[in-house]
């Protein structure tokens, strides 16, 4: 706003101002279009009819919330330290909004998210695109020589190579270490997973460890690590750009992928037919939407219970 | 020289300059267009709450999208035309009946959209005046130009004579054209 505060005409130039009258001529409503208004109406052809005053308070607090302009949640008091180190800054990045139970590192500043998935770029040249909901934290001092991170939730990350230093993604339950590589970690209760795209991880708490290499997935059963290769990739990351595709695929295949996408558990109730097959693409569709277009097209019917979806009765047609 | 009329409406330069959106501009912009964009989008979702969700969210997506949005024509018109869609695609996710498929696709043309962007743009221009009105003068002009009451129906509902209804109006026209610098 600074640069339009501070124009005045002798600072602007003439394309600036060929752009501005051009602008003004197309596109500001003219007091002649205001006048006639007034006229018609005093007329009796127009009228405010309808024309409501909407809460624009209330809306703005709305808005400035969702997308992150509202300021007042910028340092937050501990409640208990990632770090043993106190005095030094971590910035944690938390993607949107249900995840405000994260927020609970020191007296750190952290960058709100703008995005559903947002993109950090890490000082080593690394790079993490964070599910919404989820929170990553690191150490802005040391991370050049640590590549040290802490997830809470659901990430994926391409990390710069370097041979002489490890890169480690520590969560609450399992750690993660790479050289270089692209992978995908989730946290998520119930859908704890790390899904390696490309080169080699290593995956230990503990208790015990494994290595995954490319297209292998481990997931995490009954506090024990269960590596398996990843089948088909269709819908993996699709988190990341909000969109599933299915190109005739089975509804078995599709209930799995709806559900690692959503981070939802799905059961199946009554007389289903799996075998069906589809061909959809959902694009940034809430999973509600989602379920209509199952119920729908297969003829079946849903609950859903948090994060618990009970579907009946898919029908072929 | 830059026009009065453009420095007012400064928020809407902001793209037309290739600057970004600060939170300021940023409020200004919203509350500049909120609520023409909730009555247009109310001609959509035929629903207040709906109206006002479609343009909440087409502003979110806006202020977290800024650096990948390119605004080709005009910020007032780029978010009609995204409330636009979005209150197309938001009923089509809502699988209401669609008997009212041909209004729809009359509805989602880009002329419609510029008639009614300028049609809400001066009710809004409009309302904002009336609200600067005299007390009594705004009660009858709102009874006659929001409501819809005949000038008898308001002289009736507050004991006056007509004749005193026409005047207040007449005022109140005039007042109008003052305010908003218009003859």
């Amino acid at each position: 706003m600074d640069k339009i505060n501070k124009m005045k005409p002798e600072t602007v130039t003439a394309e600036e101002r060929a752009k501005l009258l051009q602008w003004k001529e197309e596109y500001s409503i003219s007091a002649g279009s205001i006048s006639q208004f007034l006229t018609n109406m005093e007329s009796g052809e127009a009228d405010l009819a309808g024309y409501s005053d909407y809460d624009a308070k209330k809306a703005w607090n709305a808005v400035s919330k969702n997308s992150g302009i509202k300021e007042d949640a910028k340092v937050i008091k501990p409640r208990f330290n990632w770090y043993s180190v106190a005095a030094s800054v971590v910035i944690l990045f938390l993607v949107g909004f249900g995840a405000q139970q994260f927020l609970f590192s020191g007296d750190q500043m952290y960058d709100q998210s703008f995005a559903a998935v947002e993109k950090i770029n890490f000082p080593d040249g690394s790079l993490a695109q964070v599910d919404e909901g989820s929170a990553i934290s690191y150490e802005t001092s040391s991370f050049t020589q640590e590549r040290a991170l802490k997830l809470n939730g659901r990430a994926y990350f391409e990390v710069q190579s370097d041979e002489r230093k490890s890169f480690t993604i520590n969560t609450d339950k399992f750690n993660v270490q790479v050289l270089g590589t692209k992978f995908e970690v989730n946290t998520i209760d119930g859908f704890e997973s790390v899904n390696v795209l490309e080169g080699k991880v290593r995956v230990f708490n503990q208790e015990s460890e494994i290595f995954l290499t490319e297209n292998e997935r481990m997931t995490l059963t009954d506090g024990k690590f269960e590596i398996e290769k990843i089948a088909k990739q269709t819908n993996l990351l699709s988190w990341n750009k909000s969109t599933l595709v299915f190109n005739n695929a089975p509804i078995s295949e599709m209930l799995s992928d709806i559900s690692s996408h959503y981070n939802v558990n799905i059961t199946l109730q009554g007389d289903n037919n799996l075998d069906c097959k589809h061909n959809t693409e959902f694009r940034k569709e809430t999973l509600q939407s989602v379920l209509d277009e199952i119920a729908l097209s297969f003829g079946a019917t849903y609950e859903v219970s948090g994060k618990n979806i009970t579907i009946q009765n898919i029908q072929c047609n | 020289m830059i026009s009065e009329k453009i420095c007012i409406l400064r928020t809407d330069l902001v793209p037309i300059l290739r600057v970004k959106y600060d939170k300021d501009s940023f409020k200004d912009l919203f509350d500049t267009y909120y609520n023409p964009l909730c009555n247009f989008c109310y001609r959509f979702v035929e629903n207040h709450t709906d109206a006002e969700d479609v343009v909440q969210d087409v502003f979110t997506s806006f202020w977290q999208k800024q650096d990948r949005i390119k605004i080709e024509t005009d910020v007032k018109y780029y978010l009609f035309t995204s409330v636009r869609n979005k209150a197309i695609e938001y009923i089509r996710s809502k699988k209401r009946k669609m008997n009212l498929e041909d209004e729809m696709g009359r509805r989602s043309e880009s002329s419609y959209t510029e008639e009614f962007m300028e049609e809400n743009l001066i009710k809004e221009l409009i309302s904002n005046s009336v609200r600067q009105l005299p007390p009594k003068c705004r009660q009858i002009f709102v009874m006659s130009k929001v409501n819809g009451l005949t000038y008898v129906e308001i002289a009736d509902q507050l004991n006056l004579s007509t004749k005193t209804i026409e005047n207040q109006m007449r005022r109140a026209f005039q007042i109008l054209r003052k305010t908003l610098k218009v003859r």
